[in-house]
């Protein structure tokens, strides 16, 4: 038993592991076969994570539902439309639209006329929760906070033409002796902060995530770290 | 000033320029923008594009009409577009946007030969390795169910590398990174990419290190591009509400720190 559940997921993780880090960097058919067989294999054990997930949802909200706790309208309204669009779906295999006739299914009526609005609504309404905690946040308390809001401010600013426009008429009634100094396109600001001190930023973060990445990696394929086993801590030697 | 009447003012400045536009001048192009259009312009007749539409409608309002003024001009320049997504919840607005832009181009455009959808998969890197390997085998029928081997253009664009650019529009994973890292780098083909105002930052490293060659950026990046095709299309017509929308919380954000400043001093 303890080459069942401990040896060979192991072996099977270590060899798939350095296999796959070698195929990256091998041109060969075979080599590209072997690639194309896993992306299959890949995307039947993406089919199976489906099907668990969705076996979670349906337990948590059928509980839910059944124990009548708070928030058991929300679980009925849930269950209610992951069954109806099931139930959509499967009659028309899946099709937004016949492909014969181009007449639109049911499931396209609902994609196009309830997924669709409700999806782009959530996001819509963001925008107006953001514009209401900058209002509260971007606040002179200090020297930060006040640099925090100029760079916003200016951000704002420099997604706009007419900003573009009233820079450009200040800039060009400057002293015409100190225009080359000035930059006249509000663009050439914003671009210098999104790819000068932002882009260091950001560049310090990807390095960070990659390295994480990197380590992480090399420790499962090494077998140190051994998540899959399901044993916590106890994975770890 | 209570959160309600923010709302309601940020409603109305936005809404008030969809009845009567404005047209507020000043729009300028940014370099990445001004890329990808010279990219476009600069293939030649017949070269193959893949536009991948990696986004759902949550994020339609900024990478739509980006889509729209690429398709335009790709259609424009008579490019083999072939389209594909990677978030299966935004298939069918996908083939709505494409076959609407082919309908309403000034060419006549037409599925099967001049854009082929290909359709959606779930998954990231299986999806844009397998594509390297063969378009067919991840891909076997176009969006009409018809086998790929039996489209014209399908007949001479095998793999990835057939490809002449690719253009990913998307703000989140599986998106342009994925599109950079398992087919850009990978079969050293031509990346652009499209994104969200609020994701520019994240693919910027990219642009700057050479992996995206242009960078269309919010609706703003779309209004750029119709100004370079010369067409007056959505985003042209979004950037009043945007703008008056960043001019109304800029105004108030300095009074609410005009009014912290009085009350202090009382």
């Amino acid at each position: 038993m303890g080459f069942l559940k401990r040896r060979l997921p192991l072996l099977l993780c270590v060899g798939t592991g350095i296999v796959f880090f070698l195929q990256y960097y091998v041109p060969h058919p075979l080599s590209q076969r072997l690639l194309s067989e896993a992306s299959t294999w890949v995307a039947i054990v993406g089919a199976f994570a489906v099907l668990l997930g969705l076996a979670s949802v349906l337990k948590t909200h059928v509980g839910r539902l059944a124990s009548v706790r708070a928030g058991w309208g929300y679980s009925l309204v849930l269950l209610m439309a992951m069954a109806g669009m099931t139930v959509l779906g499967t009659s028309c295999r899946f099709q937004d639209a016949d492909p014969v006739s181009g007449r639109v299914t049911g499931l396209g009526w609902a994609y196009t006329y309830v997924l669709s609005p409700l999806n782009a609504t959530v996001f819509a309404t963001l925008g107006f929760y953001v514009a209401s905690a900058a209002v509260r946040t971007f606040r002179l308390k200090s020297l930060e906070a006040g640099l925090l809001m100029a760079t916003a401010l200016i951000l704002v600013f420099g997604r706009v033409p007419l900003a573009e426009a009233l820079w450009s008429r200040l800039t060009t009634h400057y002293d015409p002796r100190q225009a080359a100094s000035i930059p006249h396109s509000l663009n050439s600001v914003t671009e210098w902060i999104v790819g000068v001190p932002t882009l260091a930023a950001q560049r310090g973060i990807l390095f960070g995530v990659a390295l994480g990445s990197l380590v992480t990696a090399l420790k499962v394929i090494l077998g140190l770290d051994r998540p899959y086993l399901g044993m916590g801590d106890k994975g770890k030697d | 000033m209570g959160r309600r009447r923010i709302f309601l003012l940020l409603a109305l400045v936005m809404w008030l320029p969809m009845v009567h536009p404005f047209r507020f001048p000043g729009l300028s192009v940014t370099s990445s923008v001004q890329a990808l259009h010279d990219r476009i312009e600069n293939l030649p007749s017949g070269a193959n594009i893949l536009v991948s539409f990696d986004f759902n409608p949550g994020t339609k309002a900024e990478l739509e009409p980006q889509a729209r003024a690429i398709l335009r001009h790709a259609f424009k320049r008579r490019l083999t577009v072939l389209v594909l997504g990677l978030w299966p919840d935004g298939w069918g607005m996908t083939q709505r946007i494409v076959r609407d832009c082919a309908a309403t181009a000034k060419l006549p455009v037409k599925e099967g030969r001049d854009f082929i959808l290909l359709g959606s998969q779930l998954g990231d890197l299986n999806v844009s390795l397998g594509l390297g390997q063969d378009i067919a085998a991840v891909f076997p029928r176009d969006a009409r169910g018809i086998p790929l081997a039996d489209i014209p253009p399908l007949r001479h664009i095998r793999t990835l590398k057939d490809m002449h650019l690719i253009v990913s529009l998307g703000a989140g994973e599986p998106g342009p990174v994925t599109w950079v890292m398992f087919a850009g780098d990978r079969y050293r083909i031509p990346m652009a990419a499209g994104t969200t105002s609020g994701n520019v930052s994240a693919l910027q490293p990219y642009v700057q290190g050479g992996q995206l060659l242009g960078l269309v950026s919010g609706m703003k990046g779309a209004a750029e591009y119709e100004m370079l095709t010369k067409e007056d299309g959505s985003a042209t017509r979004g950037m009043d509400s945007l703008t008056l929308g960043a001019f109304l919380l800029i105004g108030l954000v300095l009074l609410a720190n005009v009014n912290d400043w009085r009350k202090g001093r009382s």
